[in-house]
Order: structure tokens, then sequence, then C-alpha cells
């Protein structure tokens, strides 16, 4: 009841901003149709309109403190705006504490991610992911992060019947990684990852499940075609939780470090065998906060020096999601 | 017109609740500037209507029933894409409203505490977005950030204080 209560503030926090700032129509209607059909929503927005009332309110106070005694007021909040580049330590500890994983709190790198070791122990229930076995025939966008759910999308890709080279890990396609750069890359940037994201909705997530969400797991298969040259590539699996819009997704992810409220990961360098896959999983605790998910799939190339923007010996099939009730302590370890 | 002592009494709701009724306006309308213009012609409202209120009668209830007259009214003379919240929403929201702004000087003293412990760059970001009055759009601009991110931090910040004022109240309860 909290989790969804805390996931109803975000959207109507989301539309009211859409709504008075952006002047945005369909914003405004969708506020006013939630509030009519639901008491909920209404007490909610009652409480969050007085709140900022009381921000407003106390604000203005310590401004008139600080007029009237600036010695008083040292410290106090009446400056230019200027916004730090780190200024989240505060949201982090008290999102880590909501998630009852205080460990993050003593953690420099960040977050309660849980990082997966092979070997799963319990079974888990899917999370729709779409295309995960990459066999629709959809291209994937070459427009780095997407900025809406149900579609792939990062740096240039393609779907790959295979060849005597390669064969899927199942179905009859995969997904060819083609180069580290994009449509919208900056000229003159050599990337080394080739990565492609996909921005998944948790509060559809959840509605399936029928209860909430405790631990995501994101797993994925790679393989490397036989490559001349010897230099080392690596694949990778992500997962980010953060709240907001899909559309919030690219922003979010170039300032994940302040905004991502989880993440997870898991690197491996790939392997000389071109007949076997490598499976790859990464496992995060997601917050009660966190309505939307950012997975990533990625090949990295780990050689010193200048990179060549071309991938195209590198593969990936079979992403998938899956909800668990708990992390599998066995194989867990602290990010 | 109310008598001296009257008016003395009136004066003193007024001043002391004034921070409620203010909260009560905002949650009607969720427009600042409009909050500003429904409590300025509210207190104009209670002024006229002075002599009507028995001092020995809560001021907060009567208070907010002129209030709502005023808000309504407001809303019905602004045009509909000016506005948030649509009228009959407003009509459905009175009793929540009136609720929040009841609680109001309690979540108030509750984020008082809470905006202690927010990092003074937060603050500095809240104080130009709800009190200098900038949009997500100049403070990106002025940031070197994009408005997405901005956005989100305020909304994140928002949420935060949300939690900690519930914290809060539920300690003091």
């Amino acid at each position: 009841m909290k989790d969804e209560m805390i996931s109803l503030e975000t959207r109507m926090l989301t539309l009211l901003h859409r709504a008075r700032e952006e002047r945005d129509a369909a914003a405004r209607a969708e506020l006013n149709a939630l509030l009519r059909s639901n008491a909920g929503a209404r007490r909610l927005m009652a409480r969050l309109l007085a709140d900022e009332q009381a921000i407003v309110n106390c604000l203005r106070e310590e401004g008139i403190v600080a007029l009237l005694d600036p010695a008083a007021a040292a410290g106090g909040p009446v400056a230019p705006i200027k916004l730090a580049a780190r200024p989240f330590a505060w949201r982090r500890a008290l999102a880590a504490a909501a998630a009852g994983l205080v460990v993050g709190l003593f953690s420099a790198s960040l977050v309660y991610g849980l990082v997966m070791q092979r070997g799963l122990v319990n079974e888990g229930i899917p999370v729709p992911l779409a295309d995960g076995g990459f066999e629709s025939g959809v291209e994937p966008a070459a427009e780095f992060v997407p900025a809406r759910t149900g579609l792939w999308s990062g740096d240039f890709a393609t779907l790959s019947e295979g060849g005597p080279e390669m064969v899927p890990s199942e179905g009859k396609r995969m997904l060819k990684f083609l180069r580290t750069d994009n449509r919208l890359s900056p000229a003159g940037v050599m990337p080394s990852a080739g990565e492609l994201w996909q921005v998944v909705d948790l509060t559809e997530a959840r509605a399936a499940l029928g209860h909430e969400l405790a631990v995501i797991e994101v797993s994925a298969r790679f393989n490397q075609a036989a490559v001349s040259g010897g230099e080392k590539t690596a694949f990778g699996v992500g997962l980010m939780a953060f709240s907001g819009s899909a559309a919030d997704a690219p922003a979010v992810w170039r300032e994940r470090r302040e905004l991502a409220l989880a993440q997870a990961d898991k690197e491996e360098l790939a392997d000389a065998e071109p007949g076997t896959w490598q499976r790859l999983s990464a496992q995060m605790t997601v917050p009660r906060e966190a309505n939307l998910l950012l997975v990533q799939i990625r090949a990295v190339r780990k050689g010193r020096g200048p990179h060549s923007p071309v991938l195209g010996a590198h593969f990936t099939d079979d992403v998938r999601l899956r909800a668990l009730d708990r992390p599998s302590a066995e194989t867990a370890k602290w990010r | 017109m109310a008598s001296q002592f009257d008016e003395t009494r009136f004066i003193e709701a007024l001043t002391r609740h004034q921070p409620a009724l203010e909260a009560f306006c905002y949650a009607n309308v969720a427009r600042r500037e409009d909050a500003r213009e429904v409590l300025q012609a509210t207190c104009v409202k209670l002024w006229q209507k002075a002599a009507e209120w028995n001092p020995e009668t809560a001021f907060l209830p009567w208070a907010f029933a002129v209030a709502r007259f005023v808000a309504l009214s407001h809303l019905r003379d602004k045009m509909r894409d000016r506005l948030v919240l649509d009228e009959d929403v407003v009509l459905a929201m009175a009793d929540d409203a009136e609720a929040a702004a009841v609680a109001f000087s309690a979540r108030r003293e509750a984020l008082e505490h809470c905006l202690r412990r927010v990092k003074r760059e937060q603050r500095e970001l809240l104080h130009a977005h709800y009190i200098e009055g900038r949009s997500v759009r100049e403070l990106a601009q002025s940031a070197g950030r994009g408005e997405s991110a901005v956005k989100m931090t305020l909304l994140r910040v928002r949420q935060l204080l949300s939690e900690c004022i519930e914290a809060q109240l539920r300690t003091a309860s």
C-alpha cells in the first residue's frame, strides 16, 4: 500500500510539473481525470500542495532571517543557484535506508545493487522485456538511450540470423553489435563500448506480478566470433532503477551517478570459444520509489590506446528479466 | 462591522492562521500566482465579513468556506488553459484541502527539521524554483544541466522531504 502511494506521488508530482511548467494539456487532463476517479489521489494531492506551500513558507522565512540577521543565517539557503556535481548523498542514504539495505550507507561506490555470479538459486518470475530474443525482426534504433519503453536503442547494432561463424543461442535471430557510436554521438568521440538499452515500466511489471517487486535480475548470453589481432573484449549487462518518465531516461543515464536510485552491473571478458555462449547476469534490489528500469547490454573493447569504433564480431541473445523474492545470498556480493 | 474587541481577535486569528489559509488556497488552485491572488481576495472578503465571525467559534472553518468561494470564483474567471485543476475536481477535493490545511502547521514544523538535512545545493535549488519562481528550463540553463535532470532532482528532493515529514510526524506521535 505504501509503495502504491509512493508510485502515485511520483506520478502526480510529474503530472503537476508538466501541467504547470510545460503547459502540457494532456498531462493536465490526466491529472484531473486521476483526481476525479481516485479519492486517495485527491487526499495525496492536497497534502502535496500543502507541503509545497510549507516549503515556500520555510524558505521564505529563512530568507527574511537572512536579511535581518546575516550572521544567524550563515549557512542558510539564500544564494544564487548553483547545482552541485553530487547533490545526492542525503537522498542515497534515505533511499538505501528505505530499501532496508543500510550497508549502502557505508559504501563509497554507490548503491545497494547486487552483482550475481553464475548459478542462480531461486527460480523467479519473468518480467516482460520487449524482444529479448531479438526475434521480432524490428531493428534496434541507433539513437542513444531510448526515451520510451518497448524498444532497444543505443549504438549501431543489427539483427543477425548468423552464419558459419556464429549461430543464435536460441531462436532464429540474435543481435550483432556493429559500432561503439550512434547517430547522436558527438563528433570526434570514440567510445570503447557498443551499448544498447531498453526502458522497462516497473509499474506494469508490478501489476503483472501481482505483488511488490523486491529483486530483479537481468541475464543475457554473449558470444564473440573468432577474431584476429587479439584485442580483448568484455561483455556486460546492467540495470538501473529510477523514477520519473521514460522520456527522462537519456538524461538520467547521463547523470546516473546522481539520479539512479539503484544500479547493478556485471562485466566479464569474452572467452575465445565461439562454440559456446557466455551467460552474464546482474541482480538489483528494486527501491520502492523506482517506477522505471533501464536495462543495458554491451560489448566493450578493453585494449589500451585509440579504439576503432567498429565491432562486428560480437553478439548477444536471449536477454531476460525476472523478478526474484530475494537475492541469492550464496552467490551475490555487495558491489 | 465588528467591534473594536472583535476586530482585535479577528486580526489575531487572521494573522495566526494565514499560513494555513494560504496552504488551503494553494491546495485549491495549485499555482503560486493564482494562490496569491486567491489569498489576497480571501483576506479582503474576510475583512468585509469580519462582523459575521463569532470569536467563540473556530476561525479556520469559517475562513476556509470564504476562501473556497473566492477560489471557485477565481477559477471561473480564469482562462481554462491557465488553470491546473478543473472546478469539479476542486469541489471534490474540498475536504482533503481543508484537512491538509488544518495539518499545515504540524507538517511545516516537521519540514523545517527535514530541510536542515538537505544539502545546501538542494536548498538553493528549492529556493530558486519555489521562491524566486525560476523555471526548470532557466535552472537547467544556468547550471549547464539537462532539463530532465533538474526536473528529476526537484522531484527527488520533494519525495524525500515528503518521506521525511511523514517519518517526523510518526516519531512525534
